[in-house]
C-alpha cells in the first residue's frame, strides 16, 4: 500500500467516532431523501393511476343550459374522445349540529348509473336509487369532518325547496381529490362537500329535463385544447365567457397565472376562475380542468 | 579547488521585490554567486538579510523579480511550472527548520512518501541508516525527539538521491547537541554521496564546518571566505 493511502485510513481511523457520525447523518439523510422521494413517485403513480382508472376528464365546461342533443355536436369536434353532459348545482346544506352555513356541489349519475367520467369509487354504501330523488352520495372528505355515514340524513334547499336527504353512499372522485370552493385558498371540508345525485332528482328539481349545463370530456392523445373550440357550439347557451371566451390564448394565460397550482398539483391541476358571463348578469363558476395530452398518452 | 569541479547554480544579478500594496520589500538586491558539486556552504546573516529568499527562489520554491538562476547550465528564471515540478521532485532536497512530517506516517513511511515518487531513490531504511536512525523505523513523529525528526526529514530529503541539498536553519529548533548530531548526519551525507549542501544558519559557530562561507547583508553578499581547514561536525559547540 502506498504511503499516502496508509495515511488516509489511518487518519480515517483516528477520527472514527467523526467519521461514523458524519456517515450516519448523510446515510440517513440519503435514506430520508430517497423515502420522500419514492412517497412523491408513489404518490403521482397512484393519482396518475386513479385519475386513469376512474376516468377522469381532460376538459371541463361549466354552461347555464343547453339541450341534449347538442352532445353529439360537441362529440363531433376533432379531438374530443368520450363525453358526459351533467347537471350541476350548488346548494346550501343544513347539518344537524353543525350551525354555519354549508354549501354543496350536486353533480349528477347519469340514470342508469353508469357515469363515464369521473367515475366514483364507492367506499361505503351503495349508489342512488334510480327512482329515487332524495338519494345522495357524499364525497369522504366531507363525510369524515361530520362523522356522517350511510343511511344518514341531512337537508338541503334545493332550488328553493327544503329537502331531506338520505345518504346511500360515500364515494371518492377524481374530480374532487381536493374540493375548493372558488376563491377558497385552503379546502374546508367541513363548509364544502360534493354530493352525486341521479340525474332525474336534480334536472326535475332544477328544471333541466332534456338539457344540461355541465359538460366533462376527454381529449384523444396529443389533442390540444386549442384544437378543441367547444366555445363556439356552447357560447350561446351561457357557456364561458362571452366578452374574450376561453380560448386557447385564455388557457395559455390560465396556465401562467396557475403556476403554483402547477407547483401543487403536479401535472394536474385545478383552475377555478370567476366569469361574469353577460347573458345572465351574474357571477358564475367555472372550472377548468386540464390534464396535459402527454401525460394521458403515457398512461 | 572549486573551479575544477562542475558549476551546479550559477547565480546572477538576482533581484527580488516582494510588493506589499504599496511598499516595496527588496529582499535581494543583485547577488551574484557559484554554487559547486560537493561542496558544503554555509549560508550566515541577520535575520531579514534575505537567506530564505536566496535558497527558495534556487530551489524552485519562489521566482525572482530580476537577473537569473541556472542549475547545471539551465535557467531556471524562465522555466515552465512542469520543468519547475521536475526540478523539485528529481534534483533538490529540502530541509527546513520545522520538520514538517505526517504525523500518521511512520519514520520509514515518511520517506516512502518521497522514495515512491522519485526516479532513482535509494531505499527508505537506507537513508534513515545514513542519518543514524535504523532502530526508529517504526516510530511516529510523536514518539521522536526534534533531533530525531529533523533526522527523518534529512533522510526524506535525500532519500530520492538528489543533486543538491538545501536546508534552511535545520538546527534552528534544536539545542546544541542535537543540532551536531544532525550536523553529522549532513555532513556524512555530503561526504558519502557528495550532494552538494547549502546549509542556512544563524549560527557563526557551524560555519567552521563549510568549505565555503556565505556571508549576506541587506539582499546582497557581503563576503564570502574559504575555510582552510574544514572543522568536522563533531568539533563544533555553542
Ligand atoms: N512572502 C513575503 N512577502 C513579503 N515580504 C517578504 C516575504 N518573504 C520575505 N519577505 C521579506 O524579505 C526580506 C528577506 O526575508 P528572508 O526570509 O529572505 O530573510 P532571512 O534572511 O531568511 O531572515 P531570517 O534569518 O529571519 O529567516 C525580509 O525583509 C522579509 O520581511
Ligand atoms: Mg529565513
Amino acid at each position: 500500500m502506498k504511503a499516502l493511502t496508509r495515511k488516509l485510513w489511518r487518519e480515517l481511523w483516528q477520527m472514527k467516532g467523526r467519521v461514523f457520525a458524519i456517515t450516519l447523518v448523510v446515510t440517513s439523510g440519503v435514506a430520508t431523501f430517497i423515502m420522500f422521494i419514492s412517497t412523491v413517485h408513489s404518490l403521482e403513480f397512484t393519482r396518475t393511476k386513479f385519475c386513469h382508472d376512474y376516468n377522469f376528464a381532460d376538459v371541463f365546461v361549466n354552461l347555464k343550459r343547453a339541450p341534449e342533443n347538442l352532445k353529439d355536436k360537441i362529440k363531433d369536434i376533432n379531438g374530443v374522445n368520450q363525453l358526459e353532459t351533467r347537471v350541476c348545482a350548488q346548494a346550501k346544506l343544513d347539518i344537524k349540529g353543525f350551525a354555519e352555513s354549508v354549501t354543496g356541489k350536486i353533480i349528477s349519475i347519469p340514470d342508469d348509473g353508469k357515469l363515464l367520467l369521473n367515475r366514483l369509487y364507492i367506499r361505503k354504501g351503495r349508489l342512488p336509487e334510480p327512482f329515487r330523488d332524495d338519494e345522495v352520495v357524499i364525497n369522504e372528505t366531507f363525510a369524515q369532518a361530520h362523522n356522517l355515514n350511510p343511511s344518514d340524513q341531512f337537508a338541503a334547499v334545493i332550488n328553493g325547496k327544503w329537502k331531506k336527504l338520505t345518504i346511500t353512499g360515500i364515494a371518492l372522485s377524481p374530480e374532487d381529490i381536493l374540493l375548493m370552493k372558488a376563491g377558497a385558498m385552503s379546502p374546508d371540508f367541513k363548509r364544502y362537500g360534493a354530493l352525486w345525485m341521479t340525474r332525474k332528482a336534480i334536472s326535475k328539481a332544477y328544471d333541466m329535463d332534456g338539457a344540461f349545463n355541465d359538460v366533462v370530456l376527454t381529449l384523444y392523445p396529443g389533442a390540444k385544447l386549442s384544437d378543441v373550440i367547444i366555445d363556439n357550439i356552447l357560447g350561446r347557451y351561457g357557456g364561458l365567457k362571452k366578452k374574450g371566451s376561453i380560448l386557447a390564448e385564455d388557457v395559455g394565460k390560465g396556465l401562467k397565472n396557475a403556476g403554483d397550482e402547477i407547483e401543487k398539483f403536479g401535472k394536474k391541476f385545478l383552475l377555478s376562475e370567476c366569469l361574469e358571463c353577460d347573458s345572465c348578469q351574474m357571477h358564475q363558476l367555472c372550472f377548468l380542468t386540464f390534464t396535459f395530452p402527454e401525460v394521458t398518452q403515457q398512461i | 579547488m572549486s573551479d575544477l569541479k562542475e558549476k551546479f547554480f550559477q547565480v546572477r544579478e538576482l533581484t527580488k521585490i516582494y510588493k506589499m500594496g504599496e511598499v516595496e520589500v527588496h529582499a535581494l538586491r543583485g547577488v551574484n554567486l557559484e554554487l559547486y558539486a560537493g561542496e558544503l556552504v554555509v549560508l550566515l546573516g541577520p535575520s531579514g538579510s534575505g537567506k530564505s529568499t536566496l535558497l527558495d527562489i534556487m530551489g524552485g520554491l519562489d521566482t525572482a523579480t530580476g537577473g537569473f538562476v541556472s542549475y547545471r547550465g539551465k535557467e531556471l528564471t524562465n522555466a515552465t511550472d512542469k520543468e519547475f515540478t521536475q526540478y523539485r521532485r528529481f534534483h533538490v532536497g529540502f530541509v527546513f527548520q520545522f520538520y514538517n512530517l505526517i504525523s500518521s506516517l511512520t519514520a520509514r513511511e515518511n520517506v516512502s512518501v518521497v522514495t515512491e515518487i522519485a526516479e532513482k531513490p535509494m531505499v527508505p531504511e537506507k537513508a534513515l541508516d545514513l542519518v543514524g536512525l535504523s532502530e526508529r523505523l517504526n516510530h511516529f513523529p510523536a514518539q521522536l525527539s526534534g533531533g530525531e525528526q529533523q533526522r527523518v526529514a534529512i533522510a526524506r530529503a535525500i532519500s530520492k538521491n538528489p543533486a543538491v541539498l538545501l536546508c534552511d536553519e535545520p538546527t534552528g529548533a534544536l539545542d546544541s547537541q542535537t543540532g551536531v548530531v544532525v550536523l553529522q548526519a549532513l555532513e556524512r551525507i555530503n561526504r558519502e554521496l557528495g550532494t552538494a549542501t547549502a546549509i542556512i544558519t544563524h549560527n557563526v559557530d557551524i560555519a567552521g564546518m563549510a568549505d565555503r562561507v556565505i556571508h549576506l547583508s541587506n539582499g546582497k553578499i557581503a563576503e564570502v571566505t574559504v575555510n582552510k581547514v574544514k572543522k568536522s561536525a563533531s568539533e563544533l559547540q555553542w
